[in-house]
């Protein structure tokens, strides 16, 4: 879902550089090459070192900035799984899977280039990170850990009005461009909540790019910098609780999304040690407690995700 | 002084009458003036009491209010709109956009509190301010509508950096106000503190004062800054008040008085969990009882009144007391000598009557006495003769004996009467002080034999007297000589029979044997009828002659106890069909029937003596064989165990015909039938049963008869036997016999 932050190049540089259409699919085959580089030990290596190195981003629930949050504490009990010891490694949303690669990069219009070789600084991304096309090919995705969704939220006092639920999601994400219009949104480029992932610009509203962090579109709205914004569904369900009667949902504007835990492409043996460890929590319901404690609203949004998570979770361990 | 004249002195019933209630009003005056004192003090505690009570209920108030306050602070601090503030400034939120929202958000909240609160009109609070943990100001609201009190410079300045709840008074002496603290946390981490100031007027009205118009001397002060907050219109209060009140030792209720001698009552009392304390004042004239010495000199001079009269009747009481427990001792005097005197009458009375009966016991005594045929002599410790009577004088023959004589100057009178038995005077004249006892028998000169006496009388367990009784047996011994001359001739003659009997059995059995052995020749010879008729009635005549010459040769044996037992193992059918074959004869010939039975399992061997068992078997079944003409004879054969010992039973029963009851009792003397007619009917001497009898004792048995005239008779003879264990018995026995069959060959 989040994205890499403001880039520095724009798209519009590279576009430009007819060289780099040369060099791009260079730069890919050497970024899957270091990913596939894989020597399959990398979990006894792991255990060797003695801590897992958790690369975290202060978002939403999932990393609070005071030492806790949901995927601090699911890292802190595969770590103890493990039997290392954790250590938390803070990240910003740009360098967060440069510091897991140990490559920088860069996204340019045609797709990935890596820049120059950078320093590894972590083990593991854990910060309710959304599973995209373009993060596939840097990192290997754990089993889906939470779901999500783009929503349209605008202040209190707006006389935008939510829609009524269709049944028909397509139709509903419909209904919402419609109340967009002549309407001032507030969106972040480069991000899930980049208004181009959403065609946007095509729905008559007008689109404002915002210049702060992540987590501060819901308050920048709450203060009047727009009349709306579109927000993910964790950072739209802290926002509710944080700012009661600020802020009302007016309806959805993309498909449901997942969010999973990130690990290096070529630590496969690392990542299936998760999604084992992750399917023990699962079964055991370690896992359905922490959601409880951190988004205590979401199983009303999204009830079908955790049953589908917990049930598939039961019957692959019956299988084996 | 007597007695009346005593009781004349005494004081009458009117002196204690007009004492009496003399002392009964001047103790209602004394109640009634105590209990006034009383009710006055007890007013004086109860004003006290509610002035401290009403004190109590202020700070009582002015506690639940500064707690009500502290839970909406804590309330407001951790609610989720300033924890917000908190955690975006955790997540890096920038102050342009995330906390300004946040900050927005919390200032929105704590004005409208502000706005809403209200006790009874008044604004509760009157500034908030969110401090942060490094000492910046994060918020700061009041309401226009009010006066912010304090600058947030001097706020700040005293919490900063503390994460501790209080409640503090603070200003100057013009201006005053009450802050309450609160820590806000994240996270269990300390984060800011949310201040309040609070409403004075919201205060006051809790202290009952009324927007200043209220005239009670209450205030509120702080004990660690001596800071107070006055009500407007209230008395300046001196400070030594305040610092007195202040004291951790100070009582709730003190007294003070000022430069001008007015004294005040003080009550003051702490705001649990804050450090103020109530301190209410007031004018000590309404808490007056009056003057204090009146009542205590009242009380004093009814006391000495009361003492006077009480030591007057207390002295003229003692006195009257006094001649009332002598007048009383006297009667007591009196009475106690008239139970004594009536107590000697009923002695004497009582001792007459013993005096009579004792007199008449002596002379009962005395005439039985008299009336014995003993001579009877009582002779005292000192040897003087105390009593006698008249037999004593016939029996010695003595004329006259005077009364305490001494009995060693009769020594030759007796000595003369004995013919000189020198024991016997010695006994009787000189050992009057033995304890022993004497007797013996005397040949007296006049032929008399007596027989004497002497035993000591004790009186009160020492010796007192010797009695002696004499006894004249003259008679007696002449009568036993002649016995014992009797007895010597009937023995003499007894043995004589026996003798007698002894050799003409021997003698009379020799021709006999000679008679029934040629009798018995003679039937074997050629005879006529009648001669061999005769031959057998010579034959049977000498058989029953034999019989009866051995009955009478056993009886005599057993009589002279010359029959010896000859113990030895004995089989039982043995003894009983040697018997049974001896009667054989006569009872086929008498056509009787005859059954043998055992009952109670005997024993089939024994030892005794199997002859003499056989002999008395024999002669019972000849007894019943003669006296029964028809029916059976049934002998049973039973054993017991009784003593340690086995018995063995033999009943021989007859239906023969019978005994009379009365005849029962001689059956077993010798030469006796039942009936005289018998012996001439069914023959016979009398013997049978007497020899059974005497065998039967022999082998220490018992033999017992029972009989019902013309029904039939059954003899039961009880025999003691021995089992195996007595056979070394047996051999030590037989080893007697053959030693005393060795000396006497005839046995």
């Amino acid at each position: 879902m989040t994205g890499i932050g403001e880039s520095k190049g724009s798209a519009r540089l590279f576009m430009r550089n007819s060289w780099s259409r040369i060099v791009y699919p260079t730069a890919v085959l050497c970024l899957a090459a270091c990913c596939n580089s894989a020597s399959g030990n990398e979990l006894a290596e792991l255990k060797a070192s003695g801590q897992l190195r958790h690369l975290g981003v202060c978002y939403a629930n999932f990393v609070t900035g005071t030492g806790d949050g949901l995927d601090v504490e699911l890292m802190q009990l595969y770590a103890e799984h493990l039997g290392l010891k954790y250590q938390y490694v803070k990240e910003d949303w740009k360098t967060v899977i440069p510091s897991l690669c140990g490559v920088e990069y860069a996204k340019n219009d045609p797709g990935l280039e890596v820049v120059r070789d950078g320093l590894k600084k972590g083990d593991v991304i854990a910060n309710g990170m959304t599973i995209l096309p373009w993060r596939e090919k840097l990192v290997a995705f754990s089993t889906p850990t939470f779901p999500t969704q783009v929503w349209l939220m605008a202040r209190a006092d707006s006389d935008a009005k939510p829609i009524i639920p269709s049944g028909d999601i397509q139709a509903d994400i419909a209904a919402v461009k419609q109340v967009m219009k002549d309407r001032q949104v507030l969106c972040k480029a480069n991000t899930c909540l980049d208004p181009n992932l959403y065609e946007l610009d095509k729905t008559g509203a007008k689109i404002k790019l915002f210049a702060g962090g992540l987590n501060e579109l819901a308050p920048a709205v709450i203060i009047g910098e727009s009349e709306m914004t579109i927000l993910d569904v964790p950072d739209a369900l802290v926002a509710m609780d944080k700012w009661p009667g600020k802020l009302k949902i007016i309806g959805p504007v993309s498909l449901q999304q997942e969010m999973a835990v990130a690990f290096p492409r070529e630590t496969a043996d690392i990542r299936d040690s998760f999604n084992a460890f992750f399917a023990q929590c699962c079964r055991d319901g370690t896992y359905i407690k922490l959601v409880e404690k951190y988004y205590p609203a979401v199983f009303r949004y999204y009830p079908e995700f955790f049953k589908a998570l917990v049930s598939k979770q039961v019957a692959s361990a019956s299988e084996r | 002084m007597t007695q009346s004249e005593m009781i004349k002195h005494l004081p009458g019933r009117r002196f204690f009458a007009v004492w009496g209630i003399a002392f009964l009003l001047g103790g209602l005056v004394c109640f009634l003036l105590v209990d006034n004192f009383r009710s006055r003090l007890k007013l004086h505690e109860k004003n006290k009491s509610d002035f401290l009570y009403y004190t109590r209920n202020i700070a009582t108030n002015l506690e639940y209010f500064f707690e009500e306050r502290r839970f909406e602070m804590n309330s407001m601090a951790c609610s989720p709109t300033i924890a917000a503030y908190f955690e975006n400034q955790a997540m890096g939120m920038s102050m342009e956009y995330g906390l300004k929202a946040s900050l927005l958000s919390a200032h929105e909240r704590l004005t409208d509190v502000l706005k809403q609160r209200k006790i009874s009109s008044h604004l509760i609070y009157r500034r908030f301010m969110l401090v942060g943990r490094e000492g910046r100001i994060l918020l700061d609201c009041t309401w226009s509508g009010q006066q912010a009190g304090l600058s947030p410079c001097d706020l700040y300045s005293v919490f900063k950096g503390k994460p501790k709840s209080e409640i503090v008074l603070l200003g100057t002496d013009n201006q005053c106000c009450v802050v309450i603290s609160v820590p806000c946390y994240l996270k269990e981490n300390y984060a800011a503190t949310l201040l309040a100031v609070v409403n004075t007027d919201t205060i006051l009205s809790q202290m009952g004062i009324q927007d200043g118009t209220g005239g009670k001397n209450i205030l509120i002060f702080d004990k660690n800054s001596r800071q107070t907050l006055n009500g407007t219109g209230t008395t300046p209060v001196h400070s030594y008040i305040i610092r007195k009140a202040a004291m951790p030792v100070s009582k709730d209720l003190f007294y003070f008085a000022d430069a001008q001698k007015n004294l005040s009552l003080c009550a003051s009392v702490p705001i649990l969990n804050t450090p103020f304390c109530v301190l209410n004042t007031a004018n000590s004239n309404e808490f007056d009882t009056g003057n204090p010495w009146i009542v205590p000199t009242a009380m004093i001079l009814l006391a000495v009144m009361l003492f006077g009269g009480g030591v007057f009747v207390y002295r003229s009481a003692a006195r009257n007391l006094i001649l009332r427990v002598r007048l009383e001792e006297k009667n007591i005097q009196q009475q106690t000598l008239e139970t004594i005197n009536l107590r000697l009458e009923q002695e004497v009375a009582r001792r007459r009557r013993k005096e009579n009966q004792l007199k008449e016991k002596e002379t009962c005594l005395q005439a039985t006495i008299e009336s014995t045929t003993e001579g009877i002599l009582v002779v005292n410790q000192e040897g003087l003769i105390a009593n006698w009577n008249r037999s004593f004088r016939e029996i010695w023959k003595m004329p006259e004996i005077k009364p305490l004589a001494a009995i060693s100057e009769m020594k030759d009178f007796f000595l003369e009467q004995t013919q000189g038995s020198e024991s016997f005077i010695n006994e009787f004249c000189y050992l009057q002080n033995s304890t022993d006892r004497f007797s013996g028998t005397l040949t007296l000169k006049t032929g008399l034999i007596i027989e004497y006496y002497a035993r000591p009388m004790k009186v009160h367990e020492a010796i007192g007297s010797r009695v002696w009784s004499f006894r004249d047996i003259t008679l007696h011994k002449n009568a036993e000589k002649t016995l014992q001359q009797a007895k010597e001739a009937a023995e003499k003659s007894n043995q004589a029979k026996n003798e007698f009997l002894a050799n003409m059995s021997h003698e009379l059995r020799t021709p006999l044997n000679s008679i029934l052995g040629f009798a018995g020749v003679l039937t074997e010879e050629t005879l006529t009828d009648s001669q061999k008729t005769y031959i057998e009635n010579i034959h049977k005549s000498g058989l029953a002659l034999l019989e009866m010459l051995d009955n009478l040769l056993l009886f005599s044996d057993s009589e002279s106890e010359q029959t010896i037992r000859v113990v030895r193992k004995c089989a039982l059918w043995d003894i009983v069909n040697l018997a049974r074959k001896k009667m054989l004869t006569k009872i086929r010939k008498k056509g009787l029937q005859m059954d043998v039975i055992c009952r109670q399992d005997p024993p089939m061997t024994f030892y005794s003596d199997p002859q003499m068992i056989v002999k008395i078997l024999t002669a019972i079944l000849d007894n019943a064989c003669k006296f029964t003409e028809q029916g059976h004879i049934l002998v049973t054969i039973s054993s017991s165990d009784q003593d340690c010992r086995r018995w063995i039973q033999f009943a021989v029963e007859d239906s023969g015909i019978g005994i009379h009851a009365e005849k029962l009792q001689n059956i077993f003397d010798m030469f006796m039938q039942a009936d005289s007619g018998m012996t001439r009917k069914y023959g016979g001497t009398g013997t049978g049963l007497s020899v059974a009898k005497k065998l039967v004792e022999l082998l220490n048995g018992q033999i017992h008869v029972q009989s019902e005239y013309g029904k039939g008779t059954t003899v039961t003879v009880i025999l003691p036997v021995c089992d195996e264990h007595y056979n070394q018995l047996l051999s030590e026995q037989e080893s007697v016999l053959q030693t005393t069959s060795a000396a006497n060959p005839s046995l």
